[in-house]
């Protein structure tokens, strides 16, 4: 026998796998309650036969008096068998309660079967009157206070069963059932011997007769027996919600009760005389079989009727599972025509799609994307292989894509390259979206791969061939303007010999004419040199030199640069710059092409008696602000706005002069404004013009910024290297120019990239003849740099021969006060101000020596 | 005392000329080459004061010339003048690390050219004709 506690002891709600229907829940509810009244009620039985027992009050150990009684030991297995029943019931079903349920059930067995070894052996154990004795003749008792054979029986019945409760065969049925059917079937031949007080099936047996309560208490225990376990065996026939559970349960009742009644209303009229005994056997079974067959009737047609409906429902089931094949059939149909159209226009568009599981690492990819990595279908793919297949130096930035992707829980894009098995590089696309489960974490990436190799050479192509096209325009211009110089060269070649008479001497008429000629090769050659200065401007190459500049040089040599040509035409021109401005960071030479080319063109667009002024005027100590005033015609709008755009010419068609290539004032945007400056115009039609610009005010932190930059500071000590060239008396101003340049080109020449500076002229006074490196050294290192200028200096044999002597001294610069976490900007300063206080007291030293 | 020589070398015949009614007219003896390779040939020959160099020549450019002058033991100490069409930026610096003395930007200006060789040839300043 085998014991399975979770078949016989299903949680609730749970049958064997399967839900229980409400009906169900709620039979089994009532049978439960029947079986805990049933065992309640045969233990209260018991208890009060027990009682009449103990206190002598016959009538409560026979139901009525002059009935067989109850005897003890009949009492004590009926209640026992209650308590065992009731503890086994199902529900809150712990070994302890087993445990006692069993030794309560044992006494059962053991009551029953001494009470039978007792009738067999025809011994007295004397066991049966060893609680209360039991009167001599009591009604239908063999032996005193001995219960009946058929009670011992049915309570060793019992008993086992009990103790079998939970026990079953190989064959799947318990053998508590069938034993509790034995108990029962004797319990109920016991009432029907009651109910036709047949003495006959009593006398059966020589022995004692089972007593009327006894037979009911049986009955109950048996019953419930029966049902404690209402799933299993014989009891799940009856319990269970198929047809058969259901037809049984509708006849069982009548087939108890119908004959049973029946027959006592038969016997009652027999007895009674109405009729002779044939007959009322006749009328009871006509009876039986009349009810029994309305019973029959009464059931088939329920049967019928309740197939008739399940029938119905199924086929409407039916129905509606077909109608749902049907449109799971439709969806699936749609759904595949969708993935395929978009399979396919990925495969057209040669679109590859992914999916990155983050846990695993695992990647599952189509086949597009294998096509496009040239890799043999693997699924899943293992991210190494992917990282394997970018190029080293893309994969850093496509890995922080993803991983930005995930971080940030949205979508991304990249660019990368891949290596093709053959070795080829071909550039991939990529764009991805995470993908966020129920707790807002990032599973996995979805994506798609794209081969934009072609693009890309596509647009490289591109790329190449506009600058191709610059570069093609850029030489095309430089090479055009130098070969228009050769012809003009010789124009003006002759046109000067012919004016300087060595032809012969001209006429006042010739002359003229031929100064009419050389003024416009002048302006040939001025276009020229814009055109180059245009094309370097576009190429990067305009150079420009800033140093300490005077602006007022600058403007009073472009003022008399032009004088004559505003004299020509009418225009005065005047000056309003103070000598006093502070001196700029700038190219000497650019500043002077761009005050010409707006002074020109102000006195080009001012009408004869009109006013060409230049103003000068500081802005926030960081910025002289030039400005070149006229009373000309001024311009529009929208000239003003566009009037610096390269070929930009102003409609005057009143004017008569030369327009000119439209350069000049792009040139000038383009000089100020690598020369840190601004550049912009106010203007009103009729009402003149003025064209400002700015340029920084020279300051020793735009000099030396660039050595800083190299995280240097402040590792190194810095040395102010001065060197001073001094001229004997006599020799040309001309002479000494060119020497101060050759000097200047020495110092430069000794100086280490990145870690010497010349300092540009700065106005301090004299000058002209000191030079000042600013030098990232220590001691040891100025006074090479020092001793390595003067080697330069004698191995110019001209610069020797030349009355010049050069003198080259250092100084170190004391330690700057450093605060820690400076910022770069304020170091320069730091740096600047100690370099120029050194130098000013550097010449004022020589000032007072 | 006689007069200094100057060697020109110009590819253009025109400007050949220019330079010869210019420099004449200024008391220089004159001397032409229209090619590099005529040029260190004739200098050779007339072992001039100054050399007049244009920078765009047939059969090699002005650099060459330079750099063959440079290499000449009788000739690395004359003083060279280079006139050209030239970009100035770019090519100045180059002429000047060759060793030639001055760079002039064509179309020049004659006084001062004639300023430039007359200083660096020695002669006074004799200049009669200059446009005025």
């Amino acid at each position: 026998m085998l014991y399975n506690p979770a078949l016989y002891h299903p949680a609730p709600g749970e049958a064997a796998g399967v839900s229980m229907s409400d009906s169900e829940t709620r039979r089994f509810k009532l049978l439960r309650i029947y079986c805990e009244g049933s065992a309640i009620a045969a233990t209260g039985m018991a208890c009060v036969v027990l009682y009449g027992w103990a206190f002598r009050v016959a009538v409560l150990t026979s139901v009525l008096p002059g009935l067989v009684t109850m005897k003890v030991n009949t009492a004590l297995a009926l209640g026992f068998s209650g308590i065992s029943v009731w503890l086994q019931l199902p529900g809150k079903l712990s070994s302890r309660r087993r445990l006692s349920a069993h030794f309560f059930a044992l006494l059962v067995v053991l009551i029953g079967v001494a009470t039978l070894a007792e009738y067999s052996f025809g011994a007295n154990l004397g066991i049966d009157e060893l609680l209360f004795g039991d009167p001599k003749g009591s009604v239908g008792t063999s032996s005193p206070g001995r219960p009946a054979p058929t009670t011992a029986i049915a309570f060793l019945a019992i008993g086992l069963a009990l103790m079998l409760l939970d026990r079953k065969t190989k064959r799947g049925s318990g053998p508590a059932q069938g034993l509790s059917l034995w108990a029962g079937l004797i319990g109920m031949m016991a009432i029907t011997g009651y109910v036709y007080q047949a003495t006959v099936v009593s006398k059966i047996f020589l022995y004692t007769k089972v007593a009327l309560n006894t037979a009911i208490g049986l009955f109950l225990v048996s019953s419930a027996v029966f049902f404690a376990r209402p799933r299993a065996g014989l009891a799940g026939d009856l319990t269970g919600d198929g047809a058969g559970s259901v037809v049984a349960r509708r006849f069982l009742p009548a087939i108890l009760l119908v004959p049973v009644l029946l027959g006592w209303i038969c016997l009652r009229g027999e007895i009674a005389g109405m009729y002779g005994m044939e007959l009322g056997l006749g009328l009871q079974t006509t009876v039986n079989i009349v009810v029994f067959a309305a019973l029959v009737w009464w059931n088939a047609r329920r049967l019928n009727k309740e197939y008739a409906q399940r029938s119905q429902a199924e086929v409407e089931i039916r129905e509606l599972n077909a109608a749902l094949e049907r449109r799971v059939a439709e969806r699936t149909r749609s759904l595949e025509m969708l993935s395929e159209r978009l399979s396919l226009a990925t495969a057209i568009a040669k679109v590859g799609v992914w999916e990155w599981e983050l846990v695993s690492k695992m990647s599952i990819w189509d086949a597009t994307m294998f096509e496009i990595y040239g890799f043999a279908p693997v699924v899943p793919l293992p991210y190494e292989k992917w990282a394997a297949a970018v190029l080293p130096e893309d994969l850093p930035a496509a890995e922080a894509n993803l991983q930005k992707s995930i971080a940030e829980k949205n979508q991304g894009s990249a660019e990368f390259r891949m290596i093709l098995p053959d070795g080829s590089v071909r550039n991939i696309s990529v764009i991805q979206k995470a993908i966020l489960d129920d707790e807002d974490k990032v599973i996995r990436l979805i994506g798609v791969n794209m081969d934009i190799t072609e693009r890309k050479r596509a647009e490289e192509a591109l790329e190449q061939g506009a600058k191709d096209q610059i570069r093609f325009k850029d030489e095309f211009l430089s090479h055009v303007s130098h070969e228009l110089r050769s012809p003009l060269t010789a124009i003006k070649q002759f046109t000067t010999i012919l004016l300087s008479g060595l032809a012969g001497e001209l006429n006042k008429e010739q002359r003229e004419y031929q100064q009419i000629v050389l003024k416009n090769i002048r302006q040939l050659q001025s276009m020229i040199d814009d055109l180059l200065d245009v094309t370097r401007a576009e190429a990067g190459k305009l150079s420009v030199e800033p140093e300490s500049t005077s602006a007022w040089d600058a403007v009073t040599d472009s003022i008399n640069t032009l004088r004559v040509s505003s004299e020509a035409k009418g225009v005065s021109l005047v000056s309003e710059v103070p000598p006093d401005l502070p001196p700029v960071h700038a190219d000497q030479t650019r500043l002077r092409q761009i005050l010409i080319i707006l002074l020109d063109n102000a006195i080009k667009f001012t009408p004869k008696g009109g006013a060409v002024s230049i103003r000068a005027r500081l802005r926030e100590t960081t910025f002289v602000v030039l400005e070149v005033c006229d009373t000309g015609c001024g311009m529009s709008a929208e000239a003003s706005e566009r009037v610096f755009e390269r070929l930009y010419q102003v409609e005057q068609p009143s004017q008569a002069s030369r327009k000119g290539l439209g350069l000049g004032l792009f040139i000038c945007k383009e000089l100020v404004t690598r020369q840190g400056g601004e550049i912009w115009v106010q203007s009103q039609s009729q009402a003149g013009s003025t064209f400002s610009f700015t340029l920084p005010v020279f300051s020793l932190n735009n000099v030396i910024a660039p050595l800083l930059k190299d995280d240097r500071w402040p590792a190194e000590s810095v040395a102010l290297v001065m060197a001073e060239i001094c001229f004997a008396a006599g020799g040309s101003l001309e002479s000494q120019q060119e020497c101060r340049h050759e000097v200047r080109n020495l110092v430069q020449r000794c100086l280490l990239p990145n870690l010497d500076v010349l300092l540009p002229k700065m106005s301090y006074g004299a000058e002209e003849e000191r030079f000042f490196v600013a030098a990232f050294a220590d001691e040891k290192g100025a006074s090479i740099l020092a001793k390595r200028i003067r080697d330069q200096f004698d191995c110019i044999p001209h610069l020797k021969r030349t009355d010049l002597t050069l003198s080259v001294t250092y100084t170190m610069l004391k330690p700057f006060p450093l605060e820690g976490g400076s910022s770069l900007e304020k170091m320069v300063t730091t740096m600047a101000t100690s370099l120029e206080e050194s130098i000013k007291s550097q010449i004022l030293s020589e000032g007072v020596s | 005392m006689s007069n200094k020589k100057i060697l020109v070398i110009e590819d253009d015949a025109d400007v050949r000329l220019g330079y010869n009614v210019l420099l004449k007219a200024n008391h220089y003896d004159t001397f032409f080459a229209a090619d590099a390779m005529g040029a260190i040939v004739e200098a050779r020959k007339c072992m001039p004061d100054v050399i007049v160099l244009d920078l765009g020549l047939p059969a090699g450019d002005g650099f060459v010339v330079l750099e063959r002058l440079r290499a000449n033991m009788q000739l690395q100490m004359v003083p060279v003048i280079v006139v050209s069409g030239r970009d100035l930026p770019v090519n100045k610096e180059r002429v000047l690390l060759l060793g030639a003395k001055a760079f002039v930007q064509k179309p020049w200006n004659d006084n001062e050219l004639l300023a430039l060789i007359g200083k660096l040839s020695g002669q006074p300043d004799l200049s009669v004709a200059q446009p005025k």
